[in-house]
């Protein structure tokens, strides 16, 4: 079996200046398997990633390709050169670059005679097999496409070679930004390079996925590994439950909110509306809320779901809406529409709701702690003091102040643009038992999702194709196969 | 093969700026339009687009030297009067000056600080040096740099030569170079430049050496053109310089710009003081109407202009 190994880590522990990251951590990769890696929010992923591929060094350990150990001091080259890749969360691309461009700031030795022709080719090849029909022109400035395309761009990027080939290549949640169809696909991509010499770590929250691509699931918690199954045997129980979840809270929701639109179905029809229907020229289908209603935006990604939130939040300027009260909005791409970096947790939270926190005309710092200490409280927000910045605090946490930040407005109407974005089952849990808890308050949700799981929380449905709505579905007949249906 | 269309956007606004500011300069003096008109026409242009060029790699990655315009004035000192006196030490101070940048660029990288404050404390320190060298406009510019600047080519006036040629020398490094696609992407986004496993502080580093260098050519440009040395000659180029590059089409924000658009802007800039003269406005005048005119263009483009959005299908 040892010859087998392509890539091991020994012993690995990484110290951050108060907490521990990873603790004592062994691990290893065979020759043409793809290893999932599963664990919440701070399990030590992003550690164990950002060390494979040398951002930073271990306090402690060893890293072993192909049974030698990697040259020190290891770095971002090193790792690059034995062939080691990452596709991340955030995207690695240069915006305003085209895609290829990019190819060369990624491949250094793309260069001299005929390398954008070379470059073109590289990456094509790799987008047409992994991706069919994915519709990139290469030549394209990186931020005119749409998220989806850029995702495939990223990951397609991990996989070609040009000189050295590749070892490893870890995906650090690809799929967060793909629509079903193109998650397949990189699945499918997955099952099918099994053969050759090289090995994938897998990363994702959604177990699915993981379920889907993987041989082996390595199973963390709080910077160690706390089982490694083999996926055959796995199913998400097992997985859940090594990863410290509460098993019958994952059984019970789901059933939980597909009985809920039925006995609440009477009730909406009876309530007034939020938001006014809108009076589409085939008069077939027509988008509407109601108070105290979760519509559900489904559909691929990027099919004009996002327009649609944007054009409700800009309803003032848009006399297609007639929205009564506020609205507010949640983002699921936190890092560029959601937090405000420099600030403190605190800040963040009371953003929206400066009149709330006003003596006069001056912000009262103590009235700000009450209310993001109450939300602290109330979400379990999960930071050792409220004053600490913003990016101290883990992805999905950053989230939940998100959350705290819309809801503590008044806004009856709160628009989510895909809010679960990279955040983990936990913290998902803990979400969804908000938006449910705020819409037995009254409160409106168009909730824009990603995840096929979520929409089981909805009223209302609405599938999206090509920037229009062509579809409605009730709460209880929205199956995944009924949603597909629509879509294709 | 599709090729993206990058000139409509990129180059056309700039263009027609020239050409709004241009035409009226030809109604009213027809004559600008021989060899020896469109050459004082354009030969200010030669520094200030120099200098532009110095900025645009700056605000490439982000940056911006806050400097330029005292730099520009301390190398006329140095060209009008260090040289003549001792040639070898002029050239030490020269190099001098592309070190310093070199360290500019690595200490903003290393220490994380902002370029503007950084730049505006070194605008003091060339301003210092240059009153020292040359308390007083006067200076004996070498004979062979006048010439550089001066010398008269068949059928092409030497501006338009110089003015061509920067833009397309610079468009290609900027487009076709692999340190130019570096240096593009690092304003674009760092981490991605970092991940890929470049240096950040050798591309920086890289940059700021252009700066400078841009920086002395637009001195020995403005020196071999005015015949003088002048502490304070250049200090309005810092702003000219960022707005140009503006005019251009390029961001503050970095990673966007158009080294044919800026080439553009210079030109605009310029000839917009020249009309300002023929249209007899009193100099005391001159500067507000400039400023005034450069609104107008930036309002202009700002209208034309669609904001890049990401298209949500």
């Amino acid at each position: 079996m040892n010859g087998d190994v392509l890539a091991e880590v020994r012993n690995l522990s990484k110290r951050f200046f108060h907490s521990e990251a990873l603790k004592n951590l062994d691990l290893e990769i065979f020759k043409g398997e793809t290893l999932g890696i599963v664990g919440h929010n701070g399990a030590g992923k992003s550690t164990l990633v950002n060390i494979l591929i040398g951002t930073f060094p271990p306090t402690g350990g060893e890293i072993l390709v192909e049974g030698a150990h990697v040259p020190e001091p290891y770095s971002v080259h090193v790792a690059n050169a034995l062939g080691i890749r990452a596709v991340f969360q955030e995207l690695s691309l240069c915006p305003n670059l085209t895609v290829i461009e990019n190819m060369k700031v990624f491949h250094p030795s793309l260069r001299g005679r005929g390398w954008r022709r070379r470059a073109e080719e590289t990456i094509m090849e790799v987008l047409d097999i992994l991706f069919p029909g994915h519709g990139i022109d290469p030549n394209t400035v990186i931020e005119e496409l749409p998220l989806g395309q850029r995702q495939m761009v990223e990951i397609a990027k991990a996989f070609t070679v040009v000189d050295q080939p590749i070892k490893l290549v870890i995906l650090d949640e690809p799929t967060s930004a793909l629509d079903t169809q193109r998650t397949g696909q990189l699945i499918h991509y997955l099952n099918t390079i099994k053969s050759k010499e090289m090995g994938c770590i897998y990363i994702s929250h959604l177990l699915d996925e993981v379920l889907a691509c993987t041989q082996r699931i390595v199973v963390l918690k709080d910077g160690k590994k706390v089982g490694t199954l083999n996926t055959k045997e796995a199913n998400r129980n097992k997985i859940i439950e090594l990863m410290g979840e509460a098993k019958p809270e994952i059984e019970e929701v789901p059933q939980a909110g597909k009985t809920a639109p039925s006995t609440n179905g009477e009730k909406t029809r009876m309530t007034r509306l939020i938001v006014e229907p809108l009076q589409t020229k085939e008069g077939k289908v027509t988008f509407r809320v109601h108070k105290g209603e979760i519509v559900g935006l489904a559909g691929l990604a990027g099919h004009g779901q996002t327009k649609l939130l944007l054009d409700l939040f800009d309803y003032q300027h848009n006399d297609e809406f007639h929205i009564e009260g506020p609205v507010t909005f949640i983002p699921g791409d936190r890092q560029t529409e959601g937090v405000f970096p420099l600030w403190s947790i605190v800040k963040n939270i009371t953003v929206q709701v400066y009149d709330k926190v006003k003596r006069l005309v001056l912000i009262d710092p103590k009235k700000e702690e009450k209310i993001a200490e109450r939300w602290k409280m109330g979400i379990d927000i999960k930071a050792s003091t409220l004053n600490d910045t913003i990016l101290s605090l883990s992805g999905g946490n950053q989230q939940k102040v998100l959350f705290a930040r819309c809801l503590e407005s008044s806004a009856p109407l709160v628009l989510m643009d895909d809010p679960t974005r990279g955040v983990d089952v936990g913290t998902k849990e803990e979400i969804y038992k908000l938006i449910l808890k705020e819409k037995e308050r009254g409160r409106s949700f168009v909730w824009y999702t990603t995840e096929m799981d979520e929409l089981k929380y909805c009223d209302r449905i609405y599938v999206f194709k090509s920037g229009k709505i062509i579809a409605e579905l009730s709460g209880s007949d929205a199956t995944e196969e009924e949603i597909l249906k629509s879509s294709f | 093969m599709q090729r993206k269309q990058i000139i409509p956007t990129d180059f056309l606004l700039p263009l027609v700026s020239v050409v709004v500011v241009f035409i009226p300069i030809v109604i009213l003096k027809p004559r600008v339009l021989q060899y020896e008109g469109l050459n004082l026409l354009f030969n200010m242009a030669v520094p200030v687009t120099l200098a532009t060029i110095g900025q645009l790699f700056a605000m490439t990655i982000g940056e911006i030297d806050f400097s330029l315009g005292n730099l520009v004035s301390l190398v006329t000192c140095i060209v009008g009067t260090v040289i003549p006196l001792n040639f070898s030490l002029g050239l030490i101070f020269l190099a001098g000056i592309l070190l310093i940048y070199v360290l500019i660029g690595a200490f903003l990288y290393l220490k994380k600080l902002p370029s503007i404050i950084v730049t505006i404390g070194m605008s003091f320190v060339w301003t210092g040096i240059a009153v020292t060298i040359q308390p007083h406009p006067g200076g004996n510019v070498p004979k062979f740099v006048q010439q550089i600047v001066s010398f008269r080519p068949p059928w092409i006036p030497l501006p338009l030569i110089y003015l061509g040629a920067l833009a397309i020398g610079i468009h290609v490094i900027l487009n076709k170079t692999n340190f130019g696609i570096l240096v593009r992407g690092l304003g674009g986004n760092q981490k991605a430049i970092h991940q890929a496993g470049h240096s950040i502080l050798r591309i920086q580093m890289g940059a700021f050496l252009l700066v400078g260098l841009f920086g002395i050519l637009s001195g020995a440009a403005l020196a071999g053109i005015t015949t003088s040395a002048d502490a304070n000659l250049a200090r309005n180029y810092t702003l000219l310089a960022v707005a140009s590059v503006i005019l251009g089409g390029g961001s503050f924000a970095g990673g966007k710009v158009s080294p044919v658009g800026a080439v553009l802007g210079a030109c605009t800039m310029t000839l917009v003081g020249t009309l300002l003269t023929f249209l007899k406005i009193s100099p005391d005048w001159q500067i507000g109407a400039q400023g005034l005119i450069i609104l107008m263009v930036l309002f202009v483009n700002s209208l034309i202009k669609h904001p890049r959005k990401v298209p949500y299908v």
